[in-house]
């Protein structure tokens, strides 16, 4: 287990793209930390810099106390879990873990015992002599992370090892990811596009978008004071709506505010209580609650609504928003405003 | 996705679907006109080939074990006076067709391990290290597909007997062989073609379990290409066993012939019969392998008319 | 909206000034070994040293003796003579005269026939194998094997084999490879057998890569067979057609071996062929080897099939890579 910490980290190609733009993050011992972001937003090229994939090209990566930049990967004492998981195609389940073991110059019965282990936390012990073409993709999937897991490694690098199960799979084996980690308490760096994966799993997240980091921090405080509309539209689903003030009856310029879907109501405004008029597009019934998509001016906002709520297709109907729950927002830089200000 | 990749998806599909469509459908084998007019020419086609491909090889095997009186004044006679068994020992025991097989081998064997170092070796450093001349190299390596390798017979044959560096001739040495077979670009760009599209990210595994640039090759990127391994292997071995011209030119000594070199001055010394079983004793082994890794080869051809240089 | 985001970060200690792409800037010997040179350099060391001796140093030196005159011993620059040399020898022209006339006679007799038999091979329901396994055999036989045995059929006569078949239907024995108007037809038919199989294969393999359903749509569309033959099939394998003419053609190109052992390019040089044309100039001249023209004519044969190389190369890139 040790901290990772990146210190200015910065990644130019040779064409002078800016994948990853100086980078600073501490990841503390033990912990959970997910980068996500829309693709090409630098998460897996950060990630792969700690692992010693990609050159460094500023700053420095820090593993535990050791500045690694120029560590060769081997020695950075990590272990990784790949998208499509790179199993060795030749090798059978119980070669494919042992592998990495063997050229550290485990011991055999060193090696015997840390595949068993890793086979019964994975329950895969009747596949070890099966090559990854005899199984399917969630057993190869738990096969990827049992490599990681043999090495006893001070930290786990994961590079969207989800995005290729199917949606059930996908949330069960979330499950056994988190429990996985925090059993072992090793240092996790996790990377993802999907903001449910990183709002269900992290300890705490990174957002970033073209390079450069938006805002680190717990599930609850990117979903509750998002540091710019970036992160405020990213995190969270449907997303958050986003109208000039002025729309909703805030007298301030150059001010966009923000507000999420479910705290839209039907009602008129109030002391304490935002308020406007719009069309009702479309209703979707969804059961144990409605999604209205509504036209305020020229923007699309969607409410939910308590699944009893009746709302006609085409009505203009007044809706309220709590003072409390909408966020404001610089609409030049797009950064958030303190509402008291 | 490699064009060998490719090919092998395409062949299982076309087994899969061997028996339901194509150019002919299901429905319209229920034709009769359809029926008897492509079964017939089927029939005829299976016939003809079994004329023409295999029965040049049956008549040599019946020559090959009849008096060479009966060969010559009734060709297409079967054993008009019985066999001559005499033919084959002779064959082997004053024609020595043995010693030139095996010289055959021992070059085969040669060219084909010269042939599979350089282009594994070759093809690993240029696809999977990538160094920064790479380019320049591969570029290189391109052009010589424009040189068929027989319009430079003159200057390898003035490099050989005068090599450059070392002052000693490589005349009747089998490296003379040897080494030049190992210069197939065709060979370098097919394994190179294949290893760019094994997946990178089984590499960066290995790399962070440990694996260094040798054990990298050895035990993974080598493994992953046993296909493409089997293909070069069987032309590597097929285009040794079959050449002529370069190992006559530098083989001069007849103990260390081929015995494709060897054939023509037997003809031209032997008893007809005793030339023919040794023609026989020499297509043995080709016709054997080629009926055991059947498969490869045909394999292996379709893909050259994607690459071949 | 990204430019002058403040996020909200830890507190990091101070950070040294590096400066961005500094793997760029200083490259010395001992951070190129640390990065894999020394292994980079030692996988390519086989396939550098074994093509500069046996591929590039020969090609260099192919140009350098065309311009010389050289035996084994000295050598003297001669500029464009071993050229002329060439160009105004009376055999010259006959070589290319048979050269392209064998290129021409194996297209006639080696395109169709395989594309034919392939087509209707592709079509047989059971035991495709052995079809194709028996088109094969010949393509494995040893050239030398394949050309003495023809050599044997071709006896000119009436116990040849190929003479005592004839007389069977009642045609008088051929003198095949001792008749100058004969020869060459002969050496191209025993070319032909040893070579279809390859082409076979290599269509085969592009017909089974023809997608089914387009057969189906197009039977949907109420094409018959030569229909579906002349609008599916042959559009669909227009690159493996050239690339197997182009093919071919290098090939005859470079032919050597029919002539060489089955005429000597006789009779009255009616199968002197380019290369082996070359052959004699440089090893089959007891007045001493004219490696300068052997060189020359090499050359002008490179320039000759370099055009068709290029358009091998072309045709193979747009169908093999992805």
């Amino acid at each position: 287990m040790a901290a990772i910490c990146f210190d200015g980290v910065s990644k130019i190609y040779g064409d002078g793209t800016c994948a990853v733009d100086s980078l600073d993050l501490d990841i503390n011992e033990g912990e959970f930390m997910v980068f996500v972001g829309p693709s090409g937003c630098g998460k897996t090229t950060a990630l792969r810099m700690v692992a010693g994939l990609e050159e460094i090209s500023g700053g420095r990566v820090v593993i535990g106390e050791r500045e690694v930049n120029d560590v060769s990967p081997k020695d950075r004492d990590i272990a990784m879990v790949f998208q499509n998981y790179a199993l060795y195609p030749h090798m059978t389940v119980a070669a494919n873990l042992a592998f990495g073991l063997k050229l550290q110059k485990h011991s055999k019965a060193e090696i015997e015992r840390r595949v068993q282990d890793a086979a019964v936390a994975l329950d895969l012990e009747d596949y070890l002599q099966r090559k990854p073409k005899a199984l399917s993709g969630g057993q190869r999937q738990r096969v990827a992370l049992g490599r990681a897991i043999v090495r006893e490694p001070a930290a786990f690098l994961m590079d969207e090892p989800l995005s290729n199960l199917d949606a059930a799979l996908r949330v069960q084996t979330r499950g056994e990811i988190l429990k996985l980690q925090k059993r072992l308490g090793t240092t996790t760096i996790y990377v993802t596009h999907d903001q449910v994966e990183a709002m269900t799993m992290g300890d705490r997240i990174a957002v970033m978008r073209k390079g450069v980091l938006q805002q680190i921090g717990t599930p609850q405080e990117l979903y509750t004071r998002p540091a710019n509309t970036f992160v405020a539209t990213f995190i969270g689903s449907p997303a958050m709506n986003m109208v000039p003030a002025g729309a909703i009856g805030i007298e301030r310029d150059a001010l966009l505010a923000g507000f999420r879907p479910e705290h839209i109501r039907v009602g008129v405004a109030g002391d304490g209580v935002f308020g406007f008029e719009a069309v009702v597009e479309l209703v979707e019934y969804l059961g144990d609650e409605r999604l209205a998509h509504v036209r305020l001016d020229e923007r699309l906002l969607t409410a939910k609504l308590p699944a009893d709520q009746q709302l006609e297709t085409g009505a203009t109907i007044a809706f309220t928003v709590p003072g409390q729950a909408v966020l404001l927002f610089d609409a030049e830089t797009g950064l958030a405003v303190d509402a008291a200000s | 996705m490699s064009a060998i990749q490719d090919w092998q998806g395409r062949r299982r599909r076309g087994a899969m679907t061997e028996s339901q469509q194509g150019l002919v459908q299901s429905a319209d084998w229920k034709r009769p006109s359809v029926r008897w007019g492509l079964g017939g020419t089927q029939t005829a086609l299976l016939v003809l080939l079994v004329i023409v491909g295999l029965g040049p090889i049956l008549w040599l095997a019946k020559a090959a074990v009849t008096p060479t009186q009966d060969t010559l004044s009734n060709p297409m006679a079967i054993f008009p006076h019985g066999a001559d068994w005499s033919n084959i020992s002779g064959a082997w025991n004053e024609v020595d067709i043995g010693l030139y097989i095996w010289n055959t081998v021992v070059i085969a064997f040669g060219s084909w391990l010269c042939q599979i170092v350089v282009a594994t070796t070759g093809a690993f450093a240029l696809s999977v290290l990538a160094p920064k001349w790479g380019r320049v190299i591969t570029a290189a390596l391109l052009t010589t597909l424009f040189v068929p390798s027989v319009v430079l017979l003159v200057p390898l044959y003035l490099e050989v007997v005068h090599p450059p560096v070392i002052h000693h001739s490589f005349i009747n040495s089998y490296w003379a062989v040897w080494l030049p077979a190992g210069a197939s670009a065709f060979n370098v760009i097919i394994m190179k073609r294949f290893f760019d599209n094994l997946p990178r990210e089984i590499f960066e595994a290995a790399r962070i379990d440990g694996a260094g640039p040798f054990r990298l090759f050895v035990s993974i990127v080598l493994p992953m290409s046993k296909p493409i391994l089997g293909v070069v292997s069987i032309f590597a071995v097929l285009a040794s066993w079959k050449d002529f011209l370069w190992p006559l030119l530098v083989l001069s000594d007849p103990s260390k012939q081929p015995v494709s070199v060897r054939l023509p001055t037997i003809a031209g010394q032997t008893d007809l019969g005793v030339f023919l079983a040794a023609m026989l004793i020499a297509c043995l082994v080709p016709i054997v392998g080629f009926l055991i890794f059947q498969r490869s080869f045909l394999r292996g051809t379709g893909l050259s008319g994607a690459l071949k240089g | 909206m990204t430019a002058g985001a403040e996020p909200i970060q830890p507190a990091l200690p101070p950070r040294p000034q590096t400066p961005p792409a500094r793997a760029r800037i200083r490259r010395s010997p001992i951070s190129w070994i640390r990065d894999g040179g020394l292994s980079r350099l030692a996988f390519l060391l086989p396939l550098l040293l074994i093509f500069a001796a046996f591929s590039w140093y020969p090609i260099v030196r192919l140009v350098l003796i065309s311009f010389q005159h050289t035996n084994e011993i000295t050598t003297t620059w001669v500029g464009f003579q071993n050229f002329s040399e060439v160009l105004n020898d009376p055999l010259f022209p006959i070589a290319v005269k048979n050269t392209l006339e064998f290129a021409g006679l194996a297209l006639l007799f080696g395109y169709p026939i395989p594309l034919v038999a392939a087509v209707l091979m592709s079509e047989v329901r059971k035991r495709r194998g052995l079809y194709a396994a028996l088109a094969y055999l010949p393509v494995v036989i040893p050239p030398v094997v394949a050309v003495l045995l023809w050599k044997t059929f071709y006896d000119g006569g009436p116990g040849g084999v190929f003479n005592t078949i004839l007389g069977w239907v009642g045609i008088a024995p051929q003198s095949w490879i001792q008749s100058t108007s004969q020869a060459m037809p002969s050496l191209v038919l025993e070319s032909t057998w040893a070579n279809a199989g390859g082409t076979i294969i290599i269509y085969l393999a592009a017909l089974t890569s023809v997608s089914p359903e387009l057969y189906e749509a197009a039977s949907v569309d109420g094409a018959g067979l030569w229909k579906k033959i002349w609008h599916v099939t042959l559009p669909q394998m227009r690159t493996v057609l050239l690339v197997t003419m182009i093919l071919q053609i290098i090939g005859t190109a470079q032919v050597f071996l029919e002539p060489y052992l089955f005429t000597s390019g006789g009779p009255d040089n009616a199968t002197l062929t380019v290369l082996l044309l070359i052959y004699n100039y440089a090893f089959g001249n007891s007045l001493g080897a004219a490696y300068g023209q052997a060189a020359a004519l090499s050359l002008m044969l490179v320039g000759f099939l370099a055009a068709f190389s290029l358009i091998y190369l072309r045709a193979t890139r747009s169908w093999s890579d992805e």
